[in-house]
């Protein structure tokens, strides 16, 4: 049980003993870490000498620093139309990204010399010193994607310049120059990636799926594309489009192409600007808030990095409003000197070190708190005090005493245990035969409801009137759809309409009067995420449908209800 | 300004305004019912800015003026008003002096000019009715709407009223039943369509002010976003949710052709025993007819409690055989609204939308009122 503390009240002590508890999916998570295969251990024994690795080895084994997938070749490509000026990149996968990659843009484009440069290591046209090492302004900059890829792939480039008054094709196999000829194509670049690892198998063998290669891709591609609104983007998948983004004013329109409006209706826009600092922020209100963090995004002068430990001040501000094992979605786009930031620190450029790490703490702190502040405002004419969320944490939390029954019904009497009220409107106080006991309410309706259903064999559905759409990020359309199956199980009828829409016609009848106050949306990209961060079992399935349905902390229960 | 009006009368009109009271609001304006001299009596209103009632009340008024007074500690105040014909108000120092038999009372007042303005219709009705009628159709659709205050389906909280071809038409569905009556309506224009969705829970509130009033006709108006309904003393008026209401007239089933011809009574009262064994939280009931047979056989069972059949006699067997399920609660909320000694379900497949009417004799106030119900399927 993870949702109980108990404190023991011994005759005259006071010890207070808390008694921490595993979650069930700690527990999978962990053993699914256990039952992965350590490294290889070296054979030793046979004679080893020391010898300059050749040349193509060399590339093969740096290769795999910065392209390990699929989609780090697509989040490499893209990077270079982004920097390249693009407006429009059009991006196709094929075999999950395995058989086919494929990024054309309409930038700037190379010239025939450029092209050949290109595919050598450490060429790139982006940084000339180590002086501007110091000011990185562009995406990429290393210069090793492109030769990384030539590497371990049969890659094929069309590039043509402005002003120039035809393109060029090349084409590396096997890191060999293969085709270099002039060949047909408007202003801007091509690259097809072909055939990934095809000549490295042990990398080949750690693949995973095409369709969970393509899932990561998608993913990246997400992160990218709502960096970049100012770029249309076309994305295509085992040849059906997936994603369609016209280029946009703004942040805000994107989230919309990508999340759809219904959410990005309910996103709170926070703007902060400080010396060196410019914050454009969109925070999801706690209701909206997700079981992953997969809708935590910090865009960092237009890269994608991971918010990591820049996010804690954020989960401070929402933690009085977020139950156990949910995470607050936020969208930060921040632009920051790029004197204050070293982004070379991670080979993906993914992580990003900050010369005043607590300033952007504080930054972000103050925008979260802006956002929910704004939101208690809101909700004034409700006749709430508008207070900063954080004057209300400090404040005395509120307790609802039960005002119990005169006389204890038999039932009760045969109980062994008694709510004696609820606080914060979270928590619920329960005395047993052993003292008192805390219980968290969402999370033990959730186990109610959970174990109701476990018990009975056949799901009752209740069929819907009219069919419901609903609309999810393009990344995750791709998981709900492979997921409607296992779905259905759970009673949840749900039919693809479109590239990431769904009809959803039938909804779980002991579920059918309580949606309402969640809507569907919120429940199925629940189980979306749930697919999505590693296909779990049926009965997390369950799980996730229950938690929706269960009483979210900040309903007032009446004492009947309390009891359930 | 003072005031003297008959005790009833008075109580009549802060009853009325008071449905309209802005609860716990940041706005303490709305919790107050405003006075008005107007000719011939005196005007209370009330808004909480979603809806807002003005009721006229007949009364001697010397001088004219506007007080707001608290509508709680006064609709609190009339219920225990003593005995007596007369009540007399007048505002003194800032405050409203009320006097009833030997009971006197100085109340606080809030700041008049602070009260908002109240729409008033400046035309013509769009269409006049019955008031009965509208009271019947009201109770017979809004309690199939979504009841919810924080959903995402907003259009389902409310109630659609479309006005054309001489009627008007409520329609109110929760994504899994529907419920839409019609209503034959005097004087709406040649040609004329328009649909205006009203919050249910609103539409109630009209429910409970109107059947206090006593008037034979209600008239309609539209006006800047609002609806107006006028019936007597009292005019209500309600905002408008700016919502796509589903196109209902879509789902209604047309050509269901398994016709289940069942006394209402038998069969409500059926119901209700087989809710009992019901699954708690589906609360699924079965219902299998053969054809040539002149009974259904209802039934309900869940692991926790057991199970019940019974059977319940038709007045004409089906064409074929059918085996389907539905949310008892769903088929019960249309069954006791209604007033017909039988009713039709037509049906046509197992995960198909059943359809209810009256049927046999069928009463005046189910003229017109028909009820779409979606299965519950086992999987």
């Amino acid at each position: 049980m993870r949702f109980c503390i108990r404190v023991a009240l011994p005759g005259g002590g006071s010890k207070w003993k808390a008694k921490a508890a595993r979650s069930r999916l700690t527990g999978s998570l962990k053993a699914r870490r256990e039952g992965r295969r350590g490294p290889k251990k070296p054979v030793w024994g046979t004679e080893v000498r020391i010898r300059r690795l050749d040349e193509r080895l060399i590339r093969k084994i740096a290769a795999g620093e910065v392209v390990d997938r699929p989609a780090s070749v697509v989040k490499e490509l893209v990077e270079n139309s982004l920097d390249a000026g693009a407006t429009q990149v059009e991006v196709e996968l094929r075999g999950g990204g395995t058989e086919l990659i494929s990024v054309a843009d309409d930038g700037v484009g190379m010239t025939p010399e450029e092209l050949r440069l290109a595919v050598e290591r450490h060429t790139t046209s982006k940084l000339a010193s180590e002086e501007d090492l110091r000011r990185i302004r562009t995406l990429g900059f290393r210069g090793e994607a492109l030769a990384a890829i030539c590497a371990v792939a049969r890659v094929r480039l069309v590039s043509r310049p402005r002003g120039a008054e035809e393109a060029h094709e090349l084409v590396v196999e096997e890191g060999k120059m293969a085709r270099d000829r002039p060949a047909a194509r408007p202003v801007g670049t091509t690259v097809e990636v072909r055939d990934l690892f095809a000549g490295v198998p042990a990398r080949r063998r750690f693949l995973k799926s095409p369709t969970a290669e393509a899932r990561a891709a998608l993913t990246i591609l997400r992160r990218l594309v709502l960096a970049h609104p100012g770029v249309g983007f076309t994305v295509r998948s085992e040849g059906r489009v997936v994603l369609e983004a016209p280029r946009v004013e703004g942040p805000l329109p994107r989230i919309q192409q990508v999340y759809g409006a219904e959410f990005a209706r309910r996103l709170i826009q926070v703007d902060l600007s400080e010396p060196g600092y410019e914050l454009l922020a969109f925070f999801a209100p706690p209701e909206a808030a997700r079981p992953t963090r997969v809708d935590q995004h910090l865009f960092l002068s237009g890269r994608p990095v991971r918010p990591g430990a820049l996010a804690s001040p954020i989960y401070q501000a929402y933690r009085r409003y977020l139950g156990r094992g949910e995470h607050p979605a936020f969208f930060l786009y921040l632009d920051v000197d790029p004197e204050l930031v070293d982004v070379n620190v991670h080979p993906k450029k993914e992580e990003v070190r900050f010369q005043a790490e607590r300033a952007v703490q504080d930054l972000l702190r103050r925008a979260a708190m802006r956002a929910l502040g704004s939101r208690v405002v809101d909700l004034k004419t409700e006749g709430q005090s508008p207070k900063p969320a954080l004057v209300r944490d400090a404040a005395r939390p509120e307790i609802v005493v039960s005002t119990g029954p005169l006389f204890l019904s038999r039932e009760s009497e045969r109980r062994p245990w008694r709510v004696l009220g609820q606080v914060n409107r979270s928590f619920l106080v329960v005395e047993t035969e052993e003292g008192l006991e805390i219980v968290d309410q969402h999370v033990a309706h959730e186990r109610v409801l959970f174990e109701k259903w476990r018990d009975e064999g056949e799901v009752a559905v209740q069929e819907l009137l009219v069919p419901v759409q609903v609309e999810v990020p393009f990344d995750r359309a791709e998981a709900l759809r492979r997921a409607i199956p296992d779905l259905r199980r759970l009673g949840v009828l749900l039919e693809p309409f479109g590239d990431r829409s769904f009809l959803l016609r039938g909804w779980p009848a002991p579920l059918a009067g309580r949606q309402a106050r969640l809507g569907f949306l919120d429940p199925v990209l629940a189980l979306a995420d749930q697919l999505l961060s590693g296909e779990p079992p049926l009965i997390e399935l369950w799980r996730e449908v229950a938690c929706a349905a269960a009483i979210k902390a900040g309903e007032v229960l009446s004492p009947e209800e309390q009891e359930f | 300004m003072e005031i003297v009006c008959g005790r009833e009368d008075l109580v009549f009109g802060v009853r009325t305004a008071s449905h309209a009271l802005g609860g716990r609001s940041s706005m303490p304006i709305l919790g107050g019912i405003r006075f008005r001299s107007v000719e011939g009596g005196v005007e209370l209103g009330a808004t909480d800015l979603e809806r807002a009632i003005q009721c006229q009340v007949p009364a001697k008024v010397q001088g004219e003026g506007t007080f707001v007074c608290p509508g709680q500690v006064l609709a609190q105040l009339v219920t225990r008003l003593p005995e007596a014909d007369e009540v007399k108000l007048e505002e003194v120092d800032g405050k409203v002096r009320l006097r009833c038999g030997e009971a006197t009372f100085d109340l606080l007042t809030l700041p008049a000019d602070e009260f908002p303005e109240l729409a008033r219709p400046s035309r013509d009705p769009l269409c006049r009715m019955p008031l009965p009628a509208l009271l019947r159709a009201i109770s017979q659709t809004a309690f199939a709407a979504l009841r919810a205050s924080e959903t995402t389906r907003l259009a389902l909280t409310g109630v659609d009223l479309v006005f054309r071809d001489g009627a008007v038409k409520l329609a109110a569905t929760n994504g899994y039943r529907l419920a839409i009556k019609r209503v034959p309506v005097e004087g709406l224009p040649e040609g004329y369509e328009a649909s205006f969705l009203v919050d249910a829970q609103i539409l109630g509130d009209l429910h409970r002010v109107l059947s206090a009033v006593e008037a034979e006709e209600v008239q309609v108006y539209e006006e800047e976003g609002q609806l107006h309904f006028a019936a007597g003393p009292v005019l209500f008026s309600t905002r408008l949710i700016q919502e796509q209401f589903p196109d209902f007239e879509r789902v209604i089933p047309r050509d269901n052709e398994i016709g289940l011809f069942l006394p209402r009574e038998a069969f409500l009262e059926t119901l209700r025993r087989m809710e009992i064994t019901a699954t708690e939280e589906s609360g699924a009931v079965t219902l299998k007819a053969s054809a040539g047979e002149t009974a259904v056989e209802v039934s309900s069972a869940s692991k926790e409690k057991g199970e019940g059949h019974e059977r319940v006699r038709l007045s004409k067997p089906p064409g074929k055989d059918i085996e389907i399920a539905f949310k008892a609660e769903y088929l019960i909320d249309a069954l006791r609204r209604m007033d017909s000694d039988q009713v039709a379900l037509w049906l046509s497949a197992p995960e198909r939308a059943g359809l209810i009417e009256p049927a046999g004799d069928i009463a005046p106030g189910d003229e017109g009122f028909i009820y779409v119900c979606m299965p519950v399927r086992l999987i």
